[in-house]
């Protein structure tokens, strides 16, 4: 294991805003939409964020109990041997299964949006094999990429927003929580689930040069995510109008579309694009070490690099089986993904959080 | 398993050195004799066959007339100070003291009443005498003397110091290093006057035992680097060094990316800033290229002209040389990129004026791309390899071929000659010629993920390359530094090039030891009151 990779906070929170606004903010807009219509930036923005800083400190704790170690190594410790590898063994399958999604996710997209003639598993593949070099070349790659891509990402982001700021109605908003709280609750489900995704920090806590910053970092993370998760909801919602934004599959390439500037800046959507692909080759990335890493700790290999291509095989072969078209996947990412999310996410978090609290209560023995 | 495969194959495979092949006899460490024929038999044994070795001998007017011998390399010496100063001293017997009285110590007594020189060295084996004469010393053996005396006459045809050919400057000094370690020394002391510059020399290269210095400053440096040089220099073992891009080959950390990750210079004044932030130099004898380690990717963007001009101007030529860098990467790609695949991102006007031009054109973009940028990166080559005045006859061909002809023909459209000429240019302007020829290298695989793949292949290539870039290391500092890991402070001299009066501090991966540059609040102001000035108005 490459324990001697560090990375810095700052590149943390950049990894896990980059991992889950870069494809939250193509998805979440109309899923949330379905459920809390036009009060779906509330749900994205209050509700999804505060679930989001739960977890955040649900996992600070868990991890900070053992600082040098990931899940898969910690869950042995904390529940005993054979509940503990069980648990490792899921979470490696979690971490597979969430990547052969993703991979679909990006080829679904390419191919709906962009080169519709090309078959999918090119991109899947394309997008595995980037992943892959970044993989074999560590976690302080990934985040060096990450961090050199992620200003870009930002620019391109407040760009599209700020050239829409015309087109937007305010009235589109209107009348607030029309219907109860309830839809909005029920809305914030979705984007809850991706907030979730920072449980890859149960994966990486060992490689944060300070993890005494964990919770800190967490929870910066989210608020950042749920800053750019609101105004992509919100913008698609004052300018298309509910109805629209909820049956549009990408409001956010709709707006970019949307964008016209004098004649000549026009078709923005290839910003977009080039930001979809470099950010989810980050995300794919990062969901990847994670599977890899969280592998070889499970069979006890020192050095995860043999594991890269074996595994990244299984997750483009599971990506390209998993679904049979686009529609599918959003109907799973809107239904079995939310419980099944939740329960990776904050139901063996917590469970393992509540035997330790028990167990450790006078203090871990080092 | 692997070491121990590796352990095997090299017991098989290396062959045991024969040290005395490495310089030819007088490798053994045989003393000096006490009988001048003897020695004279020896070094004459050594240099058998080397008409260029010339043996004097003659008899000097001390103690009576003792029989001495000199003897150099015919070259590498300056003949008249060894007449004025050595013949005549020794048979004139210009001191004209005690010339007939026998003399007790006569090696002490020659060293320091007689030979004239400023640097005499005694050295009492053969091995160092004929390291010193191949080195260009002239040697001194005396009769019934054991030693013998070295004298730097070194002194050889040499190029003077001019303006280096390939990094030009309209402002800044126009000197360049030589092939002349001494030379480049004095050129970077002469910046630098501090006793905190050290230089460090070994001898690299069995047979050419070649000069090799690293200049650093103590106290800036990391010294962690300098040891990390030095070691890397230590495992050289080859037979000969001809020029510094040996040594950059040896010492590299990543042998097989197309990025230098050591970066060469023939400007002094580059070397002298590159050591002020922390950076090592390595010289090498017999040429003028100088290495500085360790560099980092935006280092190769910079000129040392940035630094000469106003920060405004600088700033500025640095925005330009950021897009020049996009377009001499990307214009082809792009270009094929779009009229292949992405038609509809074009406005309209523009793409019935491309697709007008290209209509006669029986080629795919990428074939009319791939044979426009060969032509263009043979014409290059041969321009740089033609004797000069063949050069102008190249231009002109590479002028019609290019420009007129293959268009009129019909070979090529118009459009995609402007694309070519655009990234030649813009591969011109980058400041390190060795940066630019990384790029060169990288369009032709970006041109094929182009036509396989449109702008998504055009993306994903560059992808790679970022990700390949982050995990380049130059002597352990990343390569795309300032930017990942971020380091703000040093932003300031990357996208713009900020007053120096703002620039505070020294480059944090190299200079960390000492980071402070300059004091605060250095920004000139004018005084409250206008000094000689008559009245406020």
């Amino acid at each position: 294991m490459k324990k001697d990779e560090k990375v810095s906070s700052t590149q943390m929170i950049f990894l896990l805003v980059t991992t889950i606004t870069v494809t939250g903010f193509l998805f979440v807009p109309s899923i949330t939409a379905q459920y809390a219509s036009r009060d779906g930036w509330i749900s994205v923005g209050l509700a999804a964020t505060l679930f989001g800083i739960l977890v955040a400190l649900v996992y600070t704790r868990l991890g900070l109990y053992f600082p040098e170690k990931s899940v898969v190594e910690y869950a042995p410790e904390i529940i005993g041997k054979f509940g503990g590898r069980l648990i490792g063994l899921l979470y490696i399958f979690f971490f597979i299964h969430i990547n052969a999604i993703i991979v679909r996710e990006f080829g679904d997209f390419l191919v709906t949006a962009f080169l519709p003639e090309t078959p999918l598993p090119v991109f899947n593949t394309v997008v595995v094999l980037l992943a892959a070099f970044v993989v074999s070349n560590g976690m302080e790659v990934l985040c060096r990429m990450n961090q050199f891509l992620f200003p870009l990402f930002v620019a391109a982001f407040v760009f599209i927003v700020f050239l829409l700021t015309e087109d937007v109605n305010f009235g589109n908003f209107l009348p607030l929580m029309e219907n109860g709280i309830k839809p909005v609750i029920r809305g914030s489900l979705v984007p809850g689930a991706w907030r979730g995704e920072i449980v890859l920090i149960l994966m990486f806590l060992p490689f944060m040069n300070q993890p005494r910053e964990a919770g800190k970092t967490l929870v910066g993370a989210v608020l950042l995510i749920g800053f750019f998760l609101t105004l992509t909801t919100a913008t698609s919602i004052a300018v298309f109008g509910p109805l629209l934004t909820q049956n549009m599959v990408f409001p956010i390439l709709e707006l970019a579309r949307y964008v016209s500037l004098g004649r000549f800046l026009e078709r923005l959507e290839a910003v977009v694009i080039i930001v979809w692909v470099a950010g989810v080759t980050v995300k794919v990335a990062a969901f990847y070490l994670a599977a890899v890493l969280g592998t070889a700790q499970w069979l006890n290999i020192k050095d995860y690099r043999p594991l890269v291509y074996p595994v990244g095989l299984i997750i483009l072969v599971y990506s390209m089986a998993l679904f049979e078209n686009s529609r599918e996947l959003v109907d799973f990412l809107a239904t079995v993904f939310v419980p099944y999310a939740y329960l990776f996410e904050l139901g063996i978090p917590m469970g393992l959080l509540a035997v330790a609290l028990v167990r450790y209560r006078g203090g871990r023995k080092q | 398993m692997l070491k121990k495969w590796k352990n095997i194959i090299k017991k098989v495979f290396a062959k045991p050195r024969n040290e005395s092949q490495a310089i030819g006899g007088g490798e053994s460490k045989e003393p000096v004799a006490v009988s001048l024929e003897s020695n004279i038999k020896h070094l004459k044994a050594v240099f058998d066959r080397c008409t260029d070795v010339i043996f004097r001998e003659f008899e000097a007017a001390i103690g009576g007339g003792v029989k001495t011998a000199m003897i150099y390399i015919d070259g590498l010496v300056n003949k008249e100070m060894l007449t004025d100063d050595l013949v005549k001293a020794l048979m004139y017997d210009v001191s004209g003291i005690n010339s007939s009285a026998p003399v007790s110590d006569p090696a002490g007594y020659l060293s320091r009443s007689i030979i004239a020189f400023t640097e005499v060295k005694v050295h009492d084996n053969m091995m160092d005498v004929v390291h010193s004469l191949l080195s260009g010393e002239t040697v001194l053996f005396v009769d019934g003397v054991s030693k013998a005396f070295t004298l730097s006459t070194q002194d050889w045809v040499q190029r003077a110091v001019t303006e280096p050919a390939t990094e030009n400057v309209v402002r800044g000094p126009r000197e360049g290093f030589t092939e002349n370690l001494q030379t480049n020394y004095t050129l970077i002391r002469r910046r630098i006057k501090s006793s905190r510059l050290k230089f460090e020399t070994m001898k690299i290269g069995a047979v050419t035992k070649t000069a090799v210095s690293v200049g650093y400053i103590e106290g800036i440096v990391n010294n962690k680097i300098v040891d990390e040089v030095k070691s890397r220099l230590q495992r050289i073992d080859t037979d000969g060094i001809l020029e510094s891009g040996y040594i950059e080959e040896y010492i590299e950390d990543a042998p097989m990316t197309v990025f230098p990750t050591v970066q060469a210079t023939e400007r002094p004044d580059k070397v002298a800033g590159g050591l002020l932030e922390g950076q090592v130099a390595i010289l090498v004898d017999t040429t003028p290229f100088v290495l500085l380690v360790p560099v980092t990717f935006p280092q190769l963007l910079q000129a040392s002209e940035d630094y000469y001009l106003r920060w405004p101007f600088a700033s500025f030529i640095r925005f330009i040389r950021f897009v020049t860098l996009n377009i001499a990467l990307l214009a082809p790609p792009l270009y094929i990129a779009i009229t292949t695949y992405h038609q509809e991102m074009l406005p309209t006007p523009l793409l019935i004026s491309i697709a007008a031009a290209r209509e006669g054109v029986p080629f795919p973009a990428f074939v009319e791309a791939l044979l426009m940028e060969t032509t263009f990166e043979v014409l290059r080559e041969a321009g740089v390899r033609l004797p000069k005045a063949v050069g102008q006859a190249v231009s002109i061909v590479g002028a019609l071929v290019i420009g007129d002809a293959a268009v009129s023909a019909g070979l090529v459209s118009p459009a995609m000659v402007i694309v070519v000429a655009l990234t030649a240019i813009s591969s011109f302007s980058l400041p390190s010629y060795f940066g630019a020829f990384s790029l060169r290298i990288l369009r032709f695989p970006l041109m094929a993920l182009a036509a396989a793949l449109g702008l998504f292949g055009v993306m994903a290539g560059l992808l790679a390359l970022l990700i390949h870039l982050c995990s380049l290391r130059s002597f352990g500092v990343p390569y795309i530094a300032p930017l990942a890991p971020t380091s703000w402070r040093d932003l300031k001299d990357m996208f713009f090039r900020m007053p120096w009066w703002s620039m505070f501090t020294r480059p944090r991966m190299t200079g960390h030891k000492e980071p402070a540059r300059q004091d605060y609040m250095q920004k000139p102001r004018p005084p409250r009151r206008r000094p000689g000035g008559k009245s406020g108005q």
